[in-house]
């Protein structure tokens, strides 16, 4: 099955935790896999994986030309493929003017992640380095992009993230990929299961005894003890830890009411199909 | 009949259809830039993208919007623009990548890196965009030290020592960058529309002769408060000048190619990682200079 497997999601919704599953499954060696030296193959929004593969300096492109590029890049890179390739994604799902798909659509899948918004918002605002009043507002910005300036040269190529309900919808909706959906919250509570299925979805041949190692291999306990440790290099420099809590339900201990009410009233259809909100529009974690 | 301008770049001379009013003029030419047909494919290529080909001698890159472009041995570069392409649009990417691959035929490494003269020598600063590489170089210019090159950085050998040569005397710098440095960018003309990067020229402060390589630093990105410089030493000295280079699959004498890297090496390397998010280029000057002992 080579070609690109897609790890999807928005921001802080638990895609480094796939990640650093999908290292220690694949792994050769006998070691576990450090967090900063993880098996997968980079991000979608790689400046440097678009020059080498283009031969043309980004830097002297526009967004939009760059954005013409993506999907061939990464259907090229996917027809070359030799193994399959994991590349982590945090753009919503979006289309090019001509009605192509931004992501490479060509030999590949996707694995979609996705979060509780009340805790996204809490750990978007320490990863973004923001009070949790501009997360919320962030999640709700229906134009929000990031490495999108033209003023200097961002590290990455510009995403655009949109709001959290359209990034969740808009990965929903595309119909040019295979999607594997996949929450935040079953992979915490029901992990056996829930990365078994993300693992037959994408079709890697492991038995359970595998996949139970990995996922022990990489418990969030164990990822913030690298971090502590050792440093992550993906960590803002200005946030003072990447691993954070990982716990589902922590939204409790952070958001006030308002806050908690802005985020639902802001994407409660989304909350509501997902299991977030039960039939009285209630939290469930 | 088309004009035909001369110039002065890394050390040889070119005529060209088109105009590079950035370069310096010249009465001879060794390396000639016309426009024409560019060839399909090449063959018994060694690498191979639907952007790019290349094999030694050879290089042909297509710029969707912009133009096609054929490097050929060192000697001839052709250009085939796409209809409605500016003379402007033009010249950015023949003055980068293609230029490098011309670079790379005609025996010189080509290194992704700006080179500024610090105490007479030349330093080069390697680093994958967007390193710091030209914020940098326009730091050092303010300070007085001359530029050598900035994107493209050719080395070559005289006299049995690796010098670099002077390259395109422009900075390409962003608005954040020129502004924190108080220049005014309204007196400024865009390397391309739609992006808020300047060309800065430095014919004041512009090294006209090759000037003998004496450092090399790789510049890093790291999520770290502190700025961190480990020296490079040995083997990994050679990986990181080829890791940097452009096209080096260009070069048909493989053996000079080696004698070119190999002399080098010679120079002091040093890997220097910061964050740019809490590290100004003044900040990253003054350390490098100190580094340096300048």
């Amino acid at each position: 099955m080579n070609g690109i497997v897609w790890l999807a999601s928005y921001p802080k919704s638990g895609n480094t935790w796939f990640r650093a599953f999908i290292s220690n499954l694949i792994n050769d060696a006998d070691e576990e896999i450090s967090i900063n030296k993880m098996k997968t193959d980079g991000i979608f929004s790689s400046r440097r994986t678009l020059d080498r593969i283009t031969g043309i300096e980004s830097s002297n492109l526009t967004a939009d030309e760059i954005d013409k590029l993506r999907p061939a890049v990464y259907n090229y890179l996917a027809k070359t493929a030799e193994r399959p390739l994991f590349i982590k994604v945090h753009d919503a799902y979006t289309y090019l003017e001509n009605g192509t798909p931004l992501l490479g659509t060509v030999q590949a899948k996707a694995v979609y992640i996705l979060r509780n918004p009340l805790d996204v918002a809490v750990s978007l605002a320490n990863h973004y380095s923001v009070d949790i009043d501009e997360a919320i507002r962030i999640m709700g910005d229906e134009s929000y992009a990031v490495c999108n300036s033209i003023k200097r040269l961002p590290d990455q190529l510009r995403q655009k993230q949109l709001s959290w309900s359209s990034h969740v919808e808009r990965w929903a909706n595309a119909s040019e990929l295979p999607i594997y959906f996949m929450r935040f919250e079953d992979m915490k509570f029901d992990p056996i299961k829930t990365f078994s299925g993300a693992i037959r979805f994408i079709g890697l041949d492991c038995t359970d005894g595998q996949i139970r190692q990995a996922v022990e291999a990489s418990s969030f306990e164990k990822l913030k003890a690298e971090e502590e440790q050792e440093g992550f290099s993906e960590r803002p420099v200005k946030t003072a830890a990447f691993f954070r809590s990982g716990k589902a339900g922590d939204w409790k201990n952070h958001l006030s009411d308002e806050q908690r009410d802005r985020i639902i009233m802001d994407h409660k259809t989304v909350m509501r199909k997902y299991g977030y909100l039960d039939s009285d529009g209630h939290p469930v974690y | 009949m088309i004009a035909k301008h001369k110039y002065t770049v890394f050390g040889f001379n070119i005529e060209s259809e088109l105009e590079l009013p950035m370069l310096k003029t010249s009465i001879t030419a060794e390396v000639s830039i016309v426009y024409g047909k560019v060839p399909e494919h090449i063959e018994a290529f060694l690498e191979k993208t639907p952007w790019f080909e290349l094999a030694p001698g050879k290089f042909l890159l297509r710029v969707d919007g912009i133009a096609k472009y054929y490097a050929e041995y060192g000697k001839l570069i052709v250009i085939e623009p796409h209809e409605g392409a500016s003379e402007n649009d033009i010249r950015v990417f023949l003055l980068d990548k293609v230029l490098a691959a011309l670079l790379q035929q005609r025996g010189y490494l080509a290194l992704h890196a700006s080179a500024t003269v610090i105490s007479g020598k030349a330093v080069a600063f390697l680093g994958s965009s967007p390193s710091g590489k030209t914020a940098l170089a326009l730091e050092l210019y303010d300070r007085g030290y001359k530029l050598l090159a900035d994107e493209v950085c050719a080395i070559g050998i005289r006299n049995d020592k690796a010098v670099v040569f002077p390259g395109v005397p422009q900075l390409n710098a962003w608005k954040d960058t020129l502004v924190a440095t108080g220049k005014d960018v309204s007196c400024l003309q865009p390397v391309r529309q739609g992006l808020e990067k300047y060309a800065f020229y430095i014919l004041d402060k512009y090294c006209e002769k090759p000037v003998e390589l004496s450092a090399v630093v790789l510049l890093m990105g790291h999520n770290k408060g502190l700025i961190q410089a480990d020296a490079v030493k040995g083997g990994k000295k050679l990986e990181r000048l080829i890791n940097n280079s452009f096209y080096s699959g260009a070069t048909a004498d493989k053996k000079e190619q080696f004698k070119l890297l190999s002399t080098a090496t010679s120079a002091r390397f040093m890997q220097v990682a910061y964050s740019n998010r809490v590290c100004s280029p003044k900040e990253l000057a003054e350390f490098l200079l100190g580094e340096l002992s300048v």
